[in-house]
Order: structure tokens, then C-alpha cells, then sequence
């Protein structure tokens, strides 16, 4: 016998063999049950250090108006049942709705061909009112084709010469870097003639030299503003741009028991003096430790009023 | 040896498979009392992943890989331990020894020669197999083998292998 089958002689042989346990299901049972205990202690403990942070513009950081906030209750963690209502009530605690966001559309994964050609059309329209000496007009950009494209920067131009544009980061919208097929982005441009001078008008607008834009005469002293490409559903650009109004606070409780629920309040303020709309809700991020994932806000109404806040 | 059979409930799972894991562990570690930890700390962890491992080929590799790793890793030395006054579980009926000279002589190999060791003429596994399991190369396998081999054929004197026959 070579040292090979000795070597599995004795490891098959009896004397390995151990009893069973009589209760092994009972035992193993109970340590998976503490092991969930310990979890949800650890992961309490690691509640202190959550950082939620909205997107795009919720700031949580206390600051001059802070709205009172008392102590979160048991109220906090209670079934949503209401339907939406228009605006909240003073006070009133809206229940926590972890509901995952949605994928940001179009996505710039699965686009790595640049937009151009033949198979995209784009068309203007009016777009939401401004001041008085600036107007606002949308262009939608449709793909036609069977595959997504990559989204540059847009450049427009008039009869082979380039218009000067500027890129509006004012309006807080979370630019799309590519369109999907059979699907359309829009952009917003904000046109001005509070420059002084005679305005240029351009009455044969191209993006990127390649596609005409129909329906779209620019007419402004100013440079043109461009706002990045949106998808169309992400909401009207202004009042995205208002949701950077808001302020965000958290209040956790300095300490948990083990096993027990972390609860804590987020309260969501308007300071302005205009409403704030929030029927496209916004999302958040949300990390512990270093697990986390984006989620749909819970609104379960559509205006926050000004000087108003919600917990 | 250790083989998946048909899907089943982790409470049938564990009844049915536990003893042919403490055994497996028993061969591993040579301790019948950390073969025990071994096991139990296994199983826990896969029942906690239960809904996802009854949908893979083998969940068994699952355990089989936390027992490997439990057993090679420190986290026996790193786990609080505490003294009771009463033992928690009686002892249960004695077993046949193993192979004394064999065992004194697997105890004495780096763990790691000996998982490879207790993989390949316990567990049936290739080489490949054991690599994918310890997330090493063929090649340290092979090396690790050959090594323990060697150490085993050379204290095992040809009279005792011999006459073991």
C-alpha cells in the first residue's frame, strides 16, 4: 500500500466518522437566528453613520430657518395608506417608502455610438415662459434608428457658421448621455436680447452641422443658453431647477439599542417663496456602511408650499 | 463523496447532510470539536443564503467552501469563546480512532497542504477543482500536493507503510 492509498483508506475509514446531532436542525436554527440578531444590531450601530443624501440638490445640513423637528415616534414607520393630496399637513409625518428609483433613461451604458446621421430628427417647440426678455424653446431629438447613440454636447449652427451657446447648469437637470432607440431627449435653449445691440436671428438652425432642427428661429443679443439633453419624462427644467431650493435634514438619535429599529426623520423644507412642485419626485441616495442604493422619494404630495416643510 | 442530491428544504438539507459535514470537517481539521464549530458555522451562514444557493448546481460547494476557508483562516482564534459551567452538549457515543500515524503526521502539515490533501483523496476532487475551491492556482495545488506527499513518504518508512498492509 503507497502512502496514496493509505492516505485514503484512512480518511475514509470509521475513524473519522462522527456521531449526528440529534437536534441539528433545531441548533443550526438558532445560530442562524442570532446571527440575524447580531446583523441587525450591526447594522443599527452603522445607522449613526448614514449619510442620505438627495439627488440631485438636497443638501442635508442645518442652516438659518431650520424648521423645528421633534423627536421621530413610532408614527414614523407606519403603513402608508393616504392617497396623494395636494399639500401636506403642518406636522404631519410621511411614512418612509424605501421603493427603489428607477433606471435613469437613456442610459449612456448601451450607447457607444455617436448620435448623427440620418436617423434622428430634431424639432422645436415652445418652450415654458421666462423672464420677459428671454424666451425658452425646446428641441426634441427623436432616434429612429434600431440602436442607442451617444449624446454629445450640442452645437448648433446656422449656414456652416457655429452659433455661440453656453451650457445652462442652472437647471439642475440630470443630463442624458445617450437616447435610446425609438426614444427622444429634449434639450431647453433660453434665448436673450438683454445684451444690447441688434439681435442675430437664424432662421436654419443644424445640430452638430448634421441635423436640421424644423420650427427653430433663434433671435437673441445674448449668448444662447443650452441646457444639457434631458429625457422628456425627467420633468420641465425649472422646476427641477427649483428642487435645488429645497433643504433636507436629518435627525437620527444618538444611539440604538441592539436589535432594536433605527428610526429616524427626514424633513424636507422649502424656504422659498414660491411653491415647489413635487410631483416628479426626486430620488435619493442612501448609503450604510457599504451597502446602499438609490430610491424614489416618498411624496405623497404634489406641492410643497413656501416656507412650508414636510418630515 | 460529497455529492448535491435533489433540491430539498434547509431544514431537510441539514438533517440529511450535516453528519457526512462533520466528518468532512473531522478529516480536515483532525478535531472533532472545531469540526463541529466548522460545521455549524457553515451552516448558518448557508442558511442564510438559502434562497439563493437551492437555485445553483451546487450548494454543497458553498458549504464545503466556508468550511475550507473557516478551517485555514484564524477565525477560530479570533472568536470569543466562553467558559460555561455546564457543557452545552454531551459527548456522544466514542468512534473507532483514526489512523494514529496518519493523523499525527496530516497534523503536522501546513494547513493549507493538508486541505489540498483532505480535497483530493477525501472529497475526489481534481486539481482544478480544488484551485477553484481555495481560489489558487493549479499550480499551487499541484505543489502544495507533491510537497505533502513527499513529507508523508518520507516519515511513513516503507516497513510502516508496509506493514499497515
Amino acid at each position: 500500500m503507497n502512502v496514496e492509498e493509505r492516505l485514503r483508506e484512512a480518511m475514509r475509514g470509521p475513524g473519522y466518522a462522527l456521531p449526528g446531532w440529534p437536534d441539528a436542525t433545531t441548533r443550526i436554527r438558532a445560530g442562524i437566528a442570532a446571527r440575524r440578531r447580531r446583523r441587525a444590531g450591526a447594522t443599527a450601530l452603522a445607522l449613526a453613520t448614514v449619510a442620505v443624501v438627495t439627488v440631485p440638490a438636497f443638501v442635508f445640513a442645518a442652516g438659518p430657518g431650520r424648521p423645528p423637528v421633534p423627536r421621530p415616534g413610532s408614527s414614523a414607520t407606519a403603513a402608508r395608506t393616504a392617497a396623494p393630496t395636494t399639500a401636506p399637513t403642518p406636522g404631519q409625518v410621511i411614512p418612509w417608502l424605501e421603493r427603489p428609483a428607477p433606471a435613469a433613461t437613456p442610459s449612456s451604458e448601451s450607447s457607444p455610438v455617436p448620435c448623427e446621421g440620418p436617423v434622428l430628427s430634431a424639432a422645436a417647440s415652445a418652450g415654458p415662459a421666462g423672464a420677459a426678455d428671454a424666451s425658452r424653446t425646446v428641441v426634441t431629438l427623436t432616434n429612429l434608428g434600431d440602436v442607442a447613440c451617444a449624446l454629445p454636447k450640442a452645437e448648433l449652427s446656422s449656414a456652416g457658421t457655429a452659433i455661440t451657446t453656453r451650457l445652462d447648469e442652472s437647471l439642475g437637470v440630470k443630463a442624458a448621455l445617450a437616447v435610446e432607440p425609438g426614444e427622444a431627449v429634449q434639450l431647453q435653449i433660453t434665448m436673450s436680447t438683454n445684451c444690447g445691440g441688434t439681435p442675430a436671428i437664424y432662421s436654419d438652425v443644424w445640430l452638430w452641422s448634421k441635423i436640421p432642427v424644423t420650427g427653430l428661429t433663434l433671435r437673441a443679443s445674448c449668448p444662447v443658453l443650452l441646457s444639457p439633453w434631458y429625457a422628456p419624462d425627467a420633468a420641465d427644467p425649472s422646476d427641477l431647477a427649483a428642487l435645488t431650493a429645497l433643504r433636507a435634514y436629518l435627525d437620527v438619535p444618538s444611539s440604538v439599542g441592539r436589535s432594536d429599529d433605527l428610526v429616524y426623520v427626514v424633513t424636507l423644507a422649502n424656504p422659498t417663496d414660491r411653491s415647489i412642485d413635487l410631483s416628479n419626485c426626486p430620488v435619493f441616495d442612501q448609503r450604510l456602511g457599504s451597502d446602499g442604493g438609490r430610491f424614489l422619494l416618498n411624496c405623497p404630495f404634489n406641492v410643497l408650499p413656501p416656507g412650508s416643510w414636510v418630515r | 463523496m460529497l455529492r448535491w442530491g435533489a433540491p430539498e428544504s434547509f431544514d431537510e438539507y441539514v438533517r440529511n447532510r450535516h453528519s457526512e459535514l462533520l466528518r468532512f470537517a473531522h478529516v480536515l481539521s483532525g478535531d472533532p470539536h472545531l469540526a463541529a464549530d466548522l460545521v455549524q458555522d457553515a451552516l448558518e451562514r448557508t442558511g442564510l443564503r438559502w434562497g439563493r444557493l437551492r437555485n445553483q448546481d451546487d450548494p454543497e460547494a458553498y458549504v464545503r467552501r466556508v468550511i475550507v476557508n473557516g478551517f485555514v483562516s484564524n477565525w477560530r482564534r479570533l472568536r470569543r469563546e466562553y467558559v460555561v459551567s455546564d457543557l452545552p452538549e454531551h459527548p456522544g457515543p466514542a468512534t473507532e480512532p483514526p489512523d494514529d500515524e496518519v493523523e499525527r503526521l496530516l497534523a503536522m502539515l501546513p494547513r493549507q497542504q493538508r486541505v489540498v490533501l483532505v480535497l483530493r483523496f477525501y472529497g475526489d476532487m481534481t486539481e482544478a477543482a480544488i484551485a477553484e475551491l481555495l481560489g489558487c492556482s493549479v499550480g499551487t495545488v499541484k505543489s502544495n500536493s507533491s510537497r505533502a506527499i513527499a513529507k508523508l513518504r518520507t516519515a511513513l518508512t516503507p516497513s510502516t507503510v508496509e506493514g499497515s498492509r
